[in-house]
């Protein structure tokens, strides 16, 4: 399942309570905010055993959000990449 | 793939139509079909006939019109939520009264049978949302 969240909150945290093993999570919109490193931890700190985790690129750039600066476990897609996403999971569910 | 969206948030004051928007045209790129566009709840302002941003502002009910126009993508509006939002077609003002044909070209107004519809017929549906 592809679980495509666009804010931090309750929204991603009942989205990582949900997951399991081959689920694939996008963030978008605000929730890209949650892939920024932070010095106390944060429900992205660490990886999800099984679970691949995005971030939608446009959305950190038009934030100002430096990949440098967010956890290493966490991937990058463009909107190409997005319907790639959706292409190849099923089924989508978005949390918002 | 046929995929199907639903947008129900309002434009402008959310992200959802702009995320959409962007989606749909990376979708069409990669030779994808758009099956159909569903505005429910307050999303149904992205068909609002009258909105008029300032000339040097994307103009998102402009936008969903080319779209439309362009690839043939249905666009469809609640019915409901537009009432309760004073959207009203002229086939529905023609029965409860109101300001006609306040969608803007390439709307079009139905129920939520098509919403199901759309699911059941593509092979992804992806919501967009405040």
């Amino acid at each position: 399942m592809l679980y495509i969240v666009n804010k931090k909150g309750d929204a991603l945290i009942n989205c990582i309570d949900t997951v399991s093993v081959d689920d694939v999570i996008l963030l978008i919109e605000d929730a890209v905010y949650a892939a920024l490193a932070t010095s106390l931890p944060s429900v992205l700190s660490k990886p999800i055993n099984g679970v691949a985790i995005y971030a939608l690129m446009p959305d950190m750039q038009a934030r100002g959000i430096d990949v440098a600066r967010c956890y290493k476990h966490i991937q990058y897609v463009d909107y190409a990449g997005f319907v790639d996403l959706v292409e190849h999971n099923n089924p989508v569910r978005s949390c918002y | 793939m046929k995929i199907s969206i639903q947008i129900n948030a309002s434009p402008y004051q959310y992200q959802a139509a702009d995320t959409a928007w962007n989606f749909i045209q990376a979708a069409i790129d990669k030779g994808h079909e758009i099956y159909r566009v569903f505005f429910y709840h307050d999303g149904v302002y992205n068909a609002h006939r009258d909105s008029r941003p300032p000339g040097d502002e994307r103009d998102i009910v402009k936008r969903w019109s080319g779209l439309q126009v362009e690839h043939g993508v249905d666009l469809v509006v609640c019915v409901s939520s537009a009432q309760r939002r004073s959207l009203l077609e002229q086939s529905v003002a023609s029965k409860v009264g109101g300001y006609e044909n306040a969608l803007a070209d390439g709307f079009r107004i139905a129920g939520l049978g098509l919403l199901m519809e759309a699911v059941i017929e593509s092979d992804r549906h992806v919501t967009f949302g405040a």
